[in-house]
């Protein structure tokens, strides 16, 4: 479970004052559910994860992840996910098995180490280029390593920010088929994006963001009934106040 | 310890970069080979007879004096017909010195005094070197001719010296024609105690945030502050490690070339004082390197400021290798400045003369600024900026 108390976070800018990137925010993700979080770039999407996941911290409000405040427990919210964006790396110097090694380490899986290898590398299809370095991977096979050093401690919550954002077409059929799995598997997970066609195939449950404000809850069908619109994107544009020509 | 896994992975990338093995092993033994090859030519050239090759003008070498200079070690005298091929010998470099002795030199000198013209290049030094040993062999060809002349007049040669200056030498046994090697090898130490993480600490933080790896890595359970530690660790060791290749280029190279009289005598206790100012130090270049790249965006704005830091390290480094000709190697205020004290104590420690308050001063003041920068560390890297700068 994931339950957001009015978030906000402030940047301060030398030159331009403040910056409200996320204001005032509040939604819940469920477990078994996959929540999208719907916005264009610089929606204050990857700001909202990057909050949840205690990698930065809140101007104001909290957020409460598996049951532990991400203000007062950090380190407890960072053992309980799983966090994959497009954007996240992994190290070119090292092979894959390393990185995953590197990392169970660091979520103290000393004790069977092994037996979590073996288990992302099966449920992944890791095999084929376990020892390689990782710089010498596909960007596809590179993203596959990259959720398994997410998923290497099995954490109940996961959050996915833009994960498809420069895979082909295949990579990117692996990584919704993977977040479809981990809903079958009861975790909570928080997906953002700003492709349509992906919230309409995988979320549960929508929050459309724009200008770090929340515009609108509810579900896919919800929100085009709402908005009397036949399509998603239209509903979208609608809900962000979008006129042709504006901008 | 989760500092301890970050350690090792570090480490374990550090060793898979070929730019660290090169900059931090490589460099250190080839360029120290390469300058004390160097040094070894500018010795041999020396020794060699560069600076006596000398044309005498025709006629001046039957003379007394010329006769004296021939037999300088190694000399090589040539005779030009005129002063004005002496010259052109001169400007060639086919000689270092061209001397115009008149033939009728010895009856000059028999009757009170005899004039030489001496033609040199002083913007070549080895002609300005030539010119000094000449000087010398014409001091002591008037030493001679005047020791002669109060002799005829039944006077006693301590006439001349009416002062003697006995000459009294108290360098250190270990310290005695060691010179080349004592002036190098403490600034060799420092120099690469800073450039050995050079090549490294730009990808260890402001290259993990271009990378994107540094979100991943924060994403961890493990504090932050461990990820610093570790990180810090394995940058100190590969700064300890590129000092240790410095000193064994040195060591290596003089074994190889077997110089006469470059030879060290360390003692447990020189090693020890060397082992006490060396490590803090690597601890405040380690802990300076990684501001630099905690506060960078990205690789490329770290390097520009690492380069305008090497700067600040390099110009004490610069002057403690020079600081015996200033007068200040002894003075008080020396003990407190960073870099500088440890290259003066370095030196001292190599030539057996370890003054163990300016190593614990030096010590002291290291560990002080490395704390420092600790603090600043953690202070960054506990901050939303480490990861998001707008």
């Amino acid at each position: 479970m994931v339950q957001v108390f009015d978030l906000s976070k402030t940047f301060v800018d030398p030159k331009r004052g403040e910056i409200k990137a996320v204001d005032h925010v509040g939604f819940e993700a469920k477990p078994g559910r996959i929540l999208g979080l719907l916005g264009v770039n610089g929606a204050g999407k990857t700001t909202t994860m990057r909050m949840l996941s205690t990698v930065i911290s809140p101007t104001s409000g909290t957020a409460r992840v598996a049951g532990y405040d991400i203000v007062d427990e950090p380190a407890r919210v960072r053992e309980s996910i799983g966090f994959v964006s497009g954007s996240t790396a992994l190290y070119g110097r090292l092979t894959a098995k390393e990185c995953l090694e590197y990392f169970g380490q660091l979520y103290g899986l000393d004790g069977n180490l092994k037996a979590s290898i073996d288990r992302v590398t099966e449920q992944l299809g890791l095999h084929d280029f376990l020892n390689q370095l990782c710089d010498k991977l596909s960007t596809g096979q590179k993203q596959r390593v990259s959720i398994a050093r997410a998923i290497i401690h099995d954490p109940p919550i996961m959050f996915f920010d833009e994960p498809t954002a420069g895979l082909d077409v295949l990579a990117g059929q692996a990584i919704m088929e993977f977040i479809e799995s981990c809903r079958n598997q009861g975790k909570t997970v928080v997906f953002s994006t700003h492709i349509m066609s992906e919230v309409e195939r995988l979320c549960d449950d929508v929050v459309v963001i724009h200008e770090g404000r929340v515009c609108a809850t509810g579900s896919s069908a919800e929100m085009k009934a709402q908005t009397n619109s036949p399509t998603l994107e239209q509903a979208f544009l609608t809900l962000v106040g979008y006129q042709r020509g504006a901008q | 310890m989760k500092s301890k896994v970050v350690f090792l992975k570090e480490l374990k990338e550090m060793f898979r970069d070929r730019r660290v093995i090169v900059g931090a092993f490589v460099m250190p033994l080839l360029l120290i080979f390469l300058m004390m090859q160097m040094f070894g030519l500018i010795e041999r050239s020396v020794s060699g007879g560069q600076a006596t090759k000398i044309a005498i003008v025709k006629g001046g070498e039957t003379t007394a004096l010329g006769k004296a200079l021939s037999k300088i070690p190694n000399a090589t005298i040539r005779t030009p017909d005129d002063v004005a091929a002496g010259k052109a010998l001169l400007e060639k470099g086919s000689v270092r010195l061209v001397l115009d002795i008149h033939k009728d030199f010895d009856n000059q000198l028999a009757q009170g005094s005899a004039k030489v013209g001496a033609y040199y290049d002083s913007s070549d030094p080895l002609s300005a070197l030539s010119l000094r040993i000449i000087e010398e062999a014409v001091s002591e060809t008037n030493k001679i001719s005047a020791t002669a002349r109060i002799g005829e007049k039944g006077l006693a040669p301590s006439v001349l010296t009416p002062i003697a200056l006995a000459k009294n030498d108290t360098a250190k046994p270990e310290a005695k024609g060691a010179e080349m090697l004592l002036s190098l090898l403490p600034y060799m130490i420092i120099i690469w105690a800073f450039y050995g993480g050079f090549s490294s600490v730009s990808d260890m933080m402001a290259g993990e945030k271009e990378r994107g790896t540094l979100e991943t890595l924060l994403l961890s359970p493990v504090k932050r502050n461990d990820i610093a530690l570790g990180k810090i660790l394995a940058l100190s060791v590969i700064c300890l490690a590129s000092a240790l290749s410095a000193v064994l280029g040195v060591v290596l190279t003089n074994t190889i070339q077997k110089q006469s009289g470059m030879a060290l005598q360390l003692t447990p206790v020189s090693i020890a004082a060397i082992i006490a100012m060396v490590l803090p130090l690597v601890a405040m270049f380690s802990a300076l390197l990684f501001v630099v790249s905690t506060w960078a965006k990205n690789m490329r704005e770290a390097q520009t400021y690492l380069t305008s830091l090497s700067f600040v390290i390099l110009i004490p480094a610069v002057f403690s290798n020079i600081i015996g000709f200033t007068g200040m190697d002894k003075a008080p205020w020396l003990k407190l400045v960073p870099v500088l004290n440890v290259g003066a104590g370095l030196r001292q420690a190599l030539m057996g003369a370890t003054d163990w308050s300016l190593v614990g001063v030096a010590a002291i003041v290291h560990l002080v600024v490395a704390i420092v920068c600790w603090q600043i560390i953690l202070r960054m890297i506990n901050r939303d900026r480490v990861l998001v700068r707008i």
